[in-house]
């Protein structure tokens, strides 16, 4: 009898706790799925760039199971927070988004180039989805193609409208994206045996990034030195994508940074000054930071004619936030002729591919 | 007398412009072994293109750090230092200013200079990298130059004279360049 009556309050506890915990279960799996896709910073230089390109993404996205926010409430969200610069989002927005619209991820990104030529058009996009929750990077990408990817042999095959240029490039970006519900994975590259081997050396690498290696890191924007107006804001989001899919560290979202940076008062370029480092590194926590310089930032366009090989030169270099220290520091100069095999096969004909792989070489060698 | 002119011809074309070795001065009697810390200052532009200081200035912090002897402070601290001691100019120091600033940012030494040439040279059809840089290095303490040195790199050989192909990219000229520079101190 008492076994029996220990029975009948554990189930009628069990069942208090369901009934307390059961409308929650479906509103969380409801907010997991539930995304902001905030429209794109357009640095292409194009007008019509944004405007072709996030229809699609919507698309993309609601195919892969997600539920989109309102976009008309989206943009009264934005309009009430003055959120000009809609390729970042910081922690205050990311919180704000979620209690206002019910959201559990934020999907920001940029428009890197858009050039609408009928001859070989092209186009670069980069993406991050962020938690709105904890503002944590769950899942990035960058991609780019021309219409010359698409030529199989004769002229055959290749892509001569933007708009359809668009939709394979969005297919490309979204290529590794989960769908609603799964848990959001970047493939890890790892590094390649012929690039341990073979490939680029660091310039300079410290003993202390093996004895005592930083967890988390933040990427200050990149110098410009090249001719190309917004290669630096380019560079410094595919570089945010390169190091999010590298794996090795957590990544602070740039709208976390560009926040502490305004509440500091600062506005580093490419260099910082200690002071400026400990403040950094007191708001978002973290153990190292990576600044970098354009040296050069061709998209192998021209005016008229054929298309040229895109070309870029960065370098990079990371600080340990409390000494103020360069512990690593590492350029690359590629042209999308460097990988070509033979013919035209290997050569990397658009500039965001090229910019990711320069990154991702740059930081294999961290 | 024909294959004595086409040797003749040849040999001149063999010569490669960065193919000297670079001018330089090394103080006989200082002590390098006391320098751990530098600090790069900007480097005096003489070119046209006015972002080529920096971009050569960079690529000297990376020369410094690949070098393994000392370690280098980051250029925005250095430029911080400088804002806050009214420097306008690097032309300008005096041997009271390099004291003040080797004990703010403690450094021992500057390394500082110019940048005389950086320009692409069309040649036979191609295009071609020319840098031209000189370097110092001055002792925080005292203002004296321990190490100078002057070095013209890139330039066209002779695959890229008959064929109008071959040749650095600026990056990698620039990088030569202050690599064989440097090489006069750290050897």
């Amino acid at each position: 009898m008492p076994r029996m009556r220990s029975f009948a309050r554990l189930a009628g506890t069990l069942l208090a706790v369901l009934v307390v915990l059961a409308p929650a279960w479906p509103a969380a799996a409801q907010e997991a799925a539930s995304l902001a896709l905030l429209p794109f910073e357009n640095v292409s230089g194009s007008l019509e760039a944004v405007r072709i390109v996030m229809p699609l993404l919507g698309q993309a996205v609601r195919d892969r199971g997600y539920r989109l926010a309102d976009p008309g409430r989206l943009d009264a969200f934005l309009a009430r927070y003055r959120i000009r610069n809609t390729g970042r989002l910081s922690r205050t927005h990311l919180a704000a988004l979620r209690r206002e619209l019910g959201v559990g991820l934020a999907m920001v990104g940029s428009v890197a180039i858009f050039n609408d030529s009928a001859g070989n058009p092209q186009w670069g996009l980069s993406a991050r989805v962020l938690a709105a929750d904890s503002g944590a990077i769950l899942w990035a990408a960058g991609a780019g193609l021309t219409g010359d990817d698409f030529t199989i042999a004769l002229g055959l095959g290749t892509i001569t409208s933007g708009p359809r240029l668009a939709e394979e490039t969005v297919k490309a970006l979204l290529r590794d994206l989960a769908r609603a519900g799964e848990p959001l994975v970047m493939p890890s590259r790892g590094r390649p045996v012929l690039s341990r081997l073979f490939g680029i050396k660091a310039s300079y690498r410290s003993p202390t990034l093996e004895s005592d290696p930083p967890r988390r890191v933040a990427v200050l924007p990149f110098e410009n030195l090249s001719e190309r107006k917004g290669a630096g804001r380019i560079v410094e989001d595919i570089f945010t994508v390169a190091l999010a899919r590298h794996g090795r560290f957590e990544i602070v979202e740039p709208g976390a940074v560009s926040e502490a940076l305004v509440a500091i008062g600062a506005a580093p370029y490419g260099n910082i000054d200690l002071e400026t480092l400990a403040a950094l590194r007191q708001r978002v926590e973290v153990d190292a930071v990576i600044l970098g310089t354009v040296l050069n930032y061709s998209e192998g366009l021209k005016r008229a004619g054929a298309a040229t090989s895109p070309e870029v030169t960065l370098d990079a270099r990371m600080l340990d936030a409390e000494t103020g220290r360069i512990v690593w520091f590492a350029e690359r100069v590629l042209n999308g002729d460097d990988s070509r095999i033979a013919m035209h096969f290997g050569t990397i004909k658009a500039m965001v591919p090229l910019v990711l792989k320069a990154a991702s070489e740059v930081l294999d060698t961290l | 007398m024909n294959a004595i002119r086409i040797w003749a011809v040849l040999l001149t074309l063999a010569v490669p412009a960065g193919c000297a070795k670079p001018q330089h001065f090394v103080h006989a009697t200082y002590d390098f072994s006391v320098v751990k810390k530098v600090a790069v200052l900007p480097l005096e532009n003489l070119t046209q293109d006015q972002l080529a200081g920096e971009r050569v200035r960079k690529a000297l912090v990376a020369e410094l750090l690949a070098a393994g002897v000392v370690e280098v402070i980051e250029p925005g601290q250095v430029n911080r230092a400088l804002n806050q001691a009214n420097i306008q100019s690097v032309t300008s120091i005096g041997a009271e200013d390099f004291k003040k600033l080797g004990a703010s940012l403690g450094v021992q030494a500057f390394f500082l200079g110019s940048l005389d040439v950086y320009d692409r040279i069309n040649l036979g059809g191609g295009s071609f990298p020319e840098v031209t840089i000189s370097l110092r290095a001055v002792d925080a303490s005292t203002g004296t130059i321990v190490w100078s040195a002057t070095h013209s790199g890139g330039g066209v050989g002779i695959v890229g004279r008959l064929f109008g192909f071959g040749g650095d990219s600026m990056s990698e000229a620039t990088q030569k360049t202050i690599r064989a520079a440097l090489a006069t101190l750290f050897h």
